[in-house]
């Protein structure tokens, strides 16, 4: 009966110890539920609601998350996208905004992070999901795409464009941060044992991240960033990010035509015999009264990272490895499937060219960050497997239970991401006659008619989204 | 385990807890200090902004004849904002604009009102409450004839130990009439934050 108080005691001491680590990361706190079940899994009806076009409801199942918790950004990007579906740019603009306001205050603080350092602490006795949060590069020039639209459907092109250089600063600091940080972390995972064999238990997410050369740079951003601009009249800004996006889809004929013609009207004499040889002449040649129409078509649902478990081996000790099984996040191989949109107009089909792969970025994103994910898990093994330990030493068999069931119960992969995104964007671009047009677009099964207005040398761009059964358009006139 | 130990360790997590919470204060400052919460533009950017630019107006050569004989007329279109933040350059304007006016060589017309003005003459017409012969005649209001115009473009570097943003402040006045740009001026503004070592 002694020792079964003193082993209490033990125990208690043990959790009091819980208690300090998570409240020294203090200030941010950790929900409870993130520990234990994973961001995708909470997610799940949201996706569902979004996906039947249900935008209000979705909104109303995204839990609430206070300023100071690890996911709180992440929330407010997932709110903020739903807004914009709602048409409610006002809201999703100040969300959107409010996110930004937490990435500056991120980007101000000290080098060293105290709070930093005891979060680290924490996610090794439960899981990566108790370290906060930090938006992409990718998902970051597609908060700023949002909210350049979020400016410019509240008719304020000047904010738009703000918001279009804040993104174009996003992909070029991600280009020069990304280059040093990826050839260091390839070097150190290469000399890790655990190499091979994560190899082989690692499915390969090639498939998705397809030939793109890097996960950060998003030519939907650039090419919005490149309308924009010449809507404004900077056609030579305009020309520069047409380049940059064509850099990324070389085969997008869109966007061949799109650098063809500036370079035409820039009088870019080298350029305009680079790309003159590459894609030909330029096609329609500006004829009188016309108006030129873009369609940004977003489809489908980005995916979401699902829980795997691996066998890896660990050297314990000197010479020990034992293989221990731990849980990483993983993009299964199951690609959206890529479906062309189709505008016809006057009889003709003009079939929709891709201009970003969302999936690709993210898995790209992902598989930059593993060998990080992968030196944490097992410094949290080891130390999982020392608690155990202990608290079999101290609790005897029901120490030994306790600590086995915390440790499977808090092995779960850090499967967030931001959810409500689309998976692929898509263009159409087209010069027409000046006046009234109907046309049809149907994109993955839904079809919908296009009442549009098109005002001499003007450009008229129509944002589509195609979401599960729901196709909306909203048509700015710039 | 100890007790004092025991209230020691209960003692710590609470001020843990607790130590994120801190008491608001208010307090009144000195408006035109200097402020250097972050790199972004702030109001201290703005009075140098907009002292800078009046003084350099008000002092040139060519104004001065200009505004010799006569108090020229302006409109201020407006400052485009072409950096990487969200300012209200309406508020830029309107602080040059006002101390201009102040120094007694300038008239102003104002084209951010011309609506409200309208309807307030259409109301002296047509709405039957004023008297017809002190309603204010249409059509005889002045034209300007200088345009003052400007951008604010900005460059933003940084790397892990500091920030670096520079503004480049640009204003031009145009004769309306000849199309000429009578004056112009820059201010440039370089701020950068480095950053602390360590940091809670």
């Amino acid at each position: 009966m002694v020792n079964f108080i003193f082993m209490f005691k033990r125990l208690f001491r043990i959790s009091l110890f819980f208690i300090i680590g998570f409240a020294l990361s203090g200030c941010s706190s950790t929900q409870f539920q993130d520990l234990f079940s994973g961001y995708a899994k909470q997610m799940e009806k949201v996706r569902q609601a979004q996906l039947q076009g249900d935008f209000t409801r979705a909104q109303a199942l995204i839990t609430n998350r206070q300023k100071g918790d690890n996911n709180y950004a992440l929330s407010m990007l997932e709110r903020a996208r739903l807004q914009y579906l709602l048409n409610d740019w006002q809201k999703s603009r100040d969300d959107f905004s409010l996110v930004y306001k937490t990435l500056e205050e991120e980007r101000e603080k000290a080098k060293i992070q105290i709070s930093k350092g005891l979060k680290q602490v924490g996610a090794v006795i439960s899981n990566d999901n108790a370290i906060r949060y930090e938006i992409p590069a990718y998902e970051q020039s597609m908060m700023h795409s949002y909210q350049a639209l979020n400016y410019l459907n509240l008719g304020d092109l000047e904010g738009a464009l703000v918001e279009i250089r804040r993104a174009n600063l996003v992909q070029a600091q991600a280009l020069k941060d990304n280059q040093s940080s990826i050839d260091e972390a390839e070097l150190d995972f290469n000399r890790n044992a655990l190499d091979s064999a994560l190899q082989n238990a690692y499915p390969s997410m090639d498939l998705m991240t397809g030939d793109l050369k890097n996960g950060f740079q998003n030519a939907y951003t650039f090419y919005l960033s490149g309308i924009l601009y010449e809507a404004a009249g900077q056609v030579n800004d305009a020309y520069i990010d047409y380049k940059k996006a064509l850099e990324i889809y070389p085969d997008n004929h869109y966007l061949q035509q799109d650098v063809l013609r500036l370079a035409t009207k820039l009088v870019m004499v080298d350029d305009l015999e680079h790309f003159s040889q590459l894609f030909g002449p330029l096609k329609d040649k500006a004829v009188e009264v016309v108006g030129e129409v873009v369609l940004l078509i977003e489809q489908g649902m980005v995916n979401v990272k699902d829980d795997l478990s691996v066998h890896l081996p660990i050297f314990y000790f000197y010479d020990d490895a034992r293989y221990f099984s731990f849980s990483l996040p993983v993009y299964r191989d199951d690609v959206y499937g890529y479906k062309e949109a189709i505008l016809t107009f006057d009889q003709t089909e003009y079939r929709g060219a891709e201009i970003v792969k969302l999936q690709s970025l993210a898995s790209k994103s992902l598989s930059d960050k593993l060998p990080a994910m992968v030196a944490r898990q097992a410094v949290r093994v080891i130390a999982k497997e020392q608690l155990r330990k202990q608290m079999s030493k101290n609790g005897g068999d029901i120490g030994n239970i306790l600590a086995n069931l915390y440790n499977i119960a808090s092995e779960q992969a850090d499967t967030r991401s931001w959810l409500t995104l689309p998976n692929n964007m898509q263009i159409v671009r087209l010069t027409l006659p000046v006046g009234k047009h109907e046309m049809s677009l149907s994109v993955a099964g839904q079809s919908q008619t296009i009442d549009i207005d098109v005002n001499k040398n003007r450009l008229t761009l129509v944002n589509v989204s195609a979401v599960g059964s729901v196709l909306n358009y909203h048509i700015n006139e710039l | 385990m100890n007790k004092s130990m025991m209230y020691a360790v209960v003692g710590f997590v609470a001020i843990m807890t607790t130590g994120c919470a801190n008491k608001a204060v208010v307090r009144y400052g000195d408006a035109n200090a200097v402020e250097t919460v972050d790199t972004n533009f702030g109001s201290t950017d703005l009075q140098q902004v907009a002292k800078q630019m009046t003084s350099s107006l008000v002092l040139s050569p060519v104004v001065g004849t200009l505004t010799a004989n006569s108090r020229p007329i302006i409109f201020v279109e407006r400052i485009k904002n072409k950096t990487s933040e969200h300012i209200d350059t309406e508020s830029i304007t309107d602080s040059i604009s006002t101390k201009l006016l102040q120094s007694g060589k300038f008239r102003f017309v104002d084209m951010t009102r011309v609506e409200a003005a309208r309807e307030q003459l259409e109301f002296q017409h047509g709405g039957g409450m004023v008297d017809p012969n002190t309603a204010i005649k249409f059509g005889r209001q002045i034209g300007a004839q200088y345009m003052l115009y400007g951008n604010l473009s900005s460059i933003v570097k940084s790397n892990i130990d500091k920030t670096d943003v520079y503004y480049k402040f640009t204003m031009r006045l145009m004769d309306l009439e000849s199309g000429l740009v009578e004056w112009a001026d820059e201010t440039e503004i370089r701020k950068t934050k480095s950053k602390e070592n360590v940091g809670w």
